[in-house]
């Protein structure tokens, strides 16, 4: 059988890594190199894996607008404009002096004028650039809708057998491309909007994802979790769903000695309603009432951070709640390697990458059961995500029970056996072979 | 004759590091002195000793004429002593012109007054031994940092040997009284208020240079003008990195000093005089009573700039908790450095206010934001906790 041509659609792609995203996309992709003609789209890369072909669209020279002139057929929901503007996604913006200030929000600093100074206005009449440096910057839709474009002049003269795109910001992309092509489209998806902002989400991107899942011959979530959702919640097809679970990278767990002598709880994850910090806050609270000697740490930036560094403060528990920020991997890795328990509250997770990293340092895990890790891990103790109560009873049973850490670390050992991405591309072959054959 | 009244405010802060979970326990130094250094050079050449330079100037030409006054940290002595003798010195030349008066504080530019009145007084002492050592002067009249005020305080203040002390001339001290009077204090009848005028001293600080105007010195001369009967002293008190710092020299703001003070003098209707002499010149009889906070920053102009949100308390209060373990510990270094951490810059970075007064925060702050300074400062303060449990274990074995 010859290998089939697999066009993959993605946003991130190490080392530019926001979550989960990048990291399955890499891990997936690196499994199906050798077995199929890759290729992969993503809007800036600057790495160059083997066996496979990723195009980073920053890298490319390319006369973009001529080819994307034709209007795309945004006939659905999105109201295309074509865009009027100078197009030139490969022009770095100048990069703005700045007060080298130190903290954790670097990412979003301000420009620092003194108040008594006039700053100068930003020149008008600047043609847009595609700042793609920020994948997730101020205007993410017209991001997407540029990369949009940017993928239909790309593949202009590129055969594949298979659209396989990742979560919303590329359905667009995929969905013009099917259009265009007549190829079949796999969606999938390792978040969806539900998760992130909750029950009540049906904005632009719930409808994004809502016509992705429609249009996509096959819809591929990371969990079965996620399948019950965009069954019940976007109505997907029962039939078309096929759960790919993420494998996970092979690591080499060791220990580090802590600073302290406290036994240390971590939180790792987005700062983000999704995510839950201010439940864990309240959790810490809980389990500090009944342990005061306990410290913990929240690593992990978004816009929740603020609040979240408010209200340990106001609980006046800042010298045991650490926030670190974003963590590189080598301190995550640290961190773990100190970690005495892994809690992960959040309101809905597909998946829940960070947890089988955690099992991999063999720290034992108090998981949301809103998860995809219910479904994987029985080596580990969940409570539903607004119960705070339960989850700090479960951190208190880990600290104090050390019978109960070491079955829960030898059976979630277990669990994750079967958990690579050797067999998570495997999966992906089946599927290909199902929709081509 | 009418009088006015300069006080120059010197102060530079140990900033920490930006100091992360992951420092804990390694015994970095928590403090950023690269950063600390450079600002410290850059201050003192762009600001320091010219401005001095113009100050000794003056006061030779006038021929004792031209008097003002200065307050400087023991925080911005140590380090000029340590990185700049050369600014030492030329604050030392000031000082000897007899010209010149140096104005009490606490030691660390602290919050002292009204955590641990213990550490105020040992702080003040302190000040005053450095003053001594430096400058080889006496301190009469007390500042408390950035004018911070309340009955309260006083009577450590005056149980120090002080006269006079400053206070914001704002309503929350004055109520409806005239801001250019010399008041007495509660219940200390025999210290001396002198309130600081701060919208003509803001003229100066803040509005000097305003996009395209700037601040003429025959103006500013004319509405202190406006202002003087014969019972009337303007006391104008201002951050001294305003002149060359803030603003810059080439915006004009060394000359503007030196005309307007030119000015003043060759109009013969007004005389500068040092805070003692007005005190002398100009003490009634009426008493402020003020039971509240008071102080010369933010529109507030209390200790809101410093105690306002949940991280500044909590960190405040961890702070002062730590104060008899560590004297008891009678370790010189630990002292030193939790005795820094009290500066008030500290809990400044922290705040959370917005507009006009947020963005005074933020340009002074080497954080990129509140959030950042907290976590930096409560890291620092636990690794502090880490180190002393360790020597207490070392000292009870």
């Amino acid at each position: 059988m010859n290998k089939p041509k697999v066009l993959m659609l993605g946003w991130e792609y190490p080392p530019i890594v926001n979550g989960g995203l990048g990291i399955a996309c890499y891990g997936l992709s690196q499994a199906l190199a050798g077995k199929t003609d890759l290729s992969f789209i993503v809007p800036k890369s600057t790495a160059s894996p083997k066996n496979m072909h990723l195009i980073g669209l920053n890298e490319k020279q390319h006369a973009a607008h001529e080819a994307a002139n034709e209007p795309i057929a945004y006939n659905k929901l999105i109201k295309m404009h074509q865009l009027d503007v100078e197009l030139d996604p490969y022009q770095q913006l100048p990069k703005k002096e700045e007060k080298n200030k130190g903290g954790i929000f670097s990412k979003k600093k301000k420009s620092k004028a003194p108040a008594h100074k006039t700053s100068t206005p930003p020149p008008s009449n600047t043609p847009f650039t595609f700042d793609i440096q920020d994948l997730y910057g101020n205007d993410l839709l017209k991001n997407t809708s540029v990369y949009t474009e940017l993928v239909i002049a790309e593949t202009k003269d590129m055969d594949f057998d298979v659209i396989h795109c990742h979560d919303w910001m590329t359905i667009p992309a995929g969905i013009e491309l099917k259009k265009r092509t007549g190829k079949p489209l796999v969606v999938q998806i390792h978040s969806l909007e539900y998760d992130r902002s909750g029950p009540d989400s049906n904005g632009l991107i719930f409808q994004i994802e809502k016509w992705g899942m429609e249009e996509a011959d096959y819809v591929v979530p990371v969990s079965n979790y996620t399948g019950r959702i965009a069954f019940s919640r976007y109505g997907v097809n029962p039939k078309k769903l096929f759960t790919i679970r993420n494998g996970m990278e092979d690591i080499h767990p060791y220990k580090k000695e802590k600073p302290f002598k406290e036994p240390l709880v971590v939180f790792v994850g987005r700062m983000t309603q999704q995510k839950a910090p201010l439940q864990f806050i309240e959790i810490a609270q809980r389990v500090l009432k009944k342990k005061p000697n306990t410290r913990f740490v929240m690593a992990g930036t978004g816009n929740l951070l603020p609040e979240t560094v408010e209200s340990g403060a106001h609980y006046k528990t800042g010298d045991k709640i650490h926030f670190t920020g974003q963590l590189n991997r080598q301190q995550l890795f640290d961190l773990m390697a100190m970690a005495d328990v892994y809690c992960m509250p959040s309101m809905s997770e597909p998946f829940g990458l960070t947890a089988l990293e955690a099992v991999q340092f063999k720290v034992p895990c108090v998981i949301s059961a809103q998860s995809g890790m219910y479904e994987l891990l029985k080596g580990a103790l969940f409570a539903d995500h607004w119960n705070t109560g339960a989850f700090a009873e479960h951190i208190i049973s880990l600290l104090s029970n050390q019978k109960l850490r070491t079955k829960c670390v030898s059976q979630a050992t277990k669990d994750i056996e079967e958990s690579t991405w050797e067999h998570a591309a495997d999966r992906a072959m089946a599927l290909y072979d199902k929709i081509l054959h | 004759m009418p009088s006015v009244c300069l006080y120059f405010q010197v102060h530079q802060p140990l900033r920490i590091r930006n100091f992360s979970f992951f420092d804990l326990g390694k015994q970095p130094d928590y403090f950023n002195n690269e950063l600390n250094e450079e600002i410290l050079n850059k201050v003192s050449d762009n600001c320091y000793l010219p401005a001095n330079k113009l100050l000794l100037n003056l006061i030779a030409s006038h021929k004792g004429k031209f008097k003002c006054s200065f307050s400087l940290s023991g925080l911005v002595i140590e380090q000029l002593a340590k990185h700049r003798p050369d600014v030492i010195a030329s604050f030392k030349a000031l000082a000897d012109t007899k010209c010149v008066e140096f104005l009490g504080e606490t030691y660390y530019h602290s919050l002292a007054a009204f955590y641990n009145r213990e550490e105020f007084d040992r702080q003040i002492k302190l000040h005053k031994k450095a003053l001594r050592k430096y400058f080889g002067i006496a301190p009469k009249v007390f500042r408390n940092t950035e004018l911070l005020y309340q009955d309260a305080i006083t009577e450590t203040v005056h149980r120090n040997g002080y006269e006079g002390i400053w206070i914001e001339g704002s309503e929350n001290n004055l109520g409806k009284a005239n801001p250019n009077r010399i008041y007495r204090s509660h219940p200390h009848e025999n210290l001396a208020l002198i309130p600081r005028n701060f919208i003509l001293s803001d003229e100066i600080a803040f509005r000097f240079h305003q996009q395209k105007s700037t601040l003429k010195a025959d103006q500013f001369t004319k509405k202190i003008l406006q202002l003087t009967s014969p019972h009337n002293t303007i006391n104008l008190g201002l951050d001294y990195e305003t002149f060359g710092e803030h603003f810059h020299q080439e915006e004009g703001i060394l000359s503007f000093l030196s005309q307007w003070i030119n000015n003043s003098i060759a109009s013969k209707k007004i005389d500068f005089l040092t805070p003692s002499e007005t005190i002398d010149r100009f003490f009634t009889v009426k008493k402020l009573i003020v039971p509240h906070i008071t102080s010369w920053a933010d529109s507030e102009k209390n200790i809101s700039a410093w105690v306002q949100n949940d991280m500044q308390k909590e960190c405040i209060e961890k702070l002062y908790s730590l104060r008899d373990i560590i004297f008891k510990l009678k370790n010189r270094s630990l002292q030193e450095i939790w005795s820094a951490l009290q500066c008030s810059d500290h809990f400044y970075y922290m705040s959370t206010k917005q507009h006009s007064d947020g963005e005074v925060h933020n340009y002074f702050s080497p954080f990129d934001s509140p959030h950042s300074a907290y976590i930096a400062y409560i890291n620092v303060l636990t690794d502090l906790e880490l180190t002393i449990d360790k020597m207490r274990i070392y000292h009870s074995a």
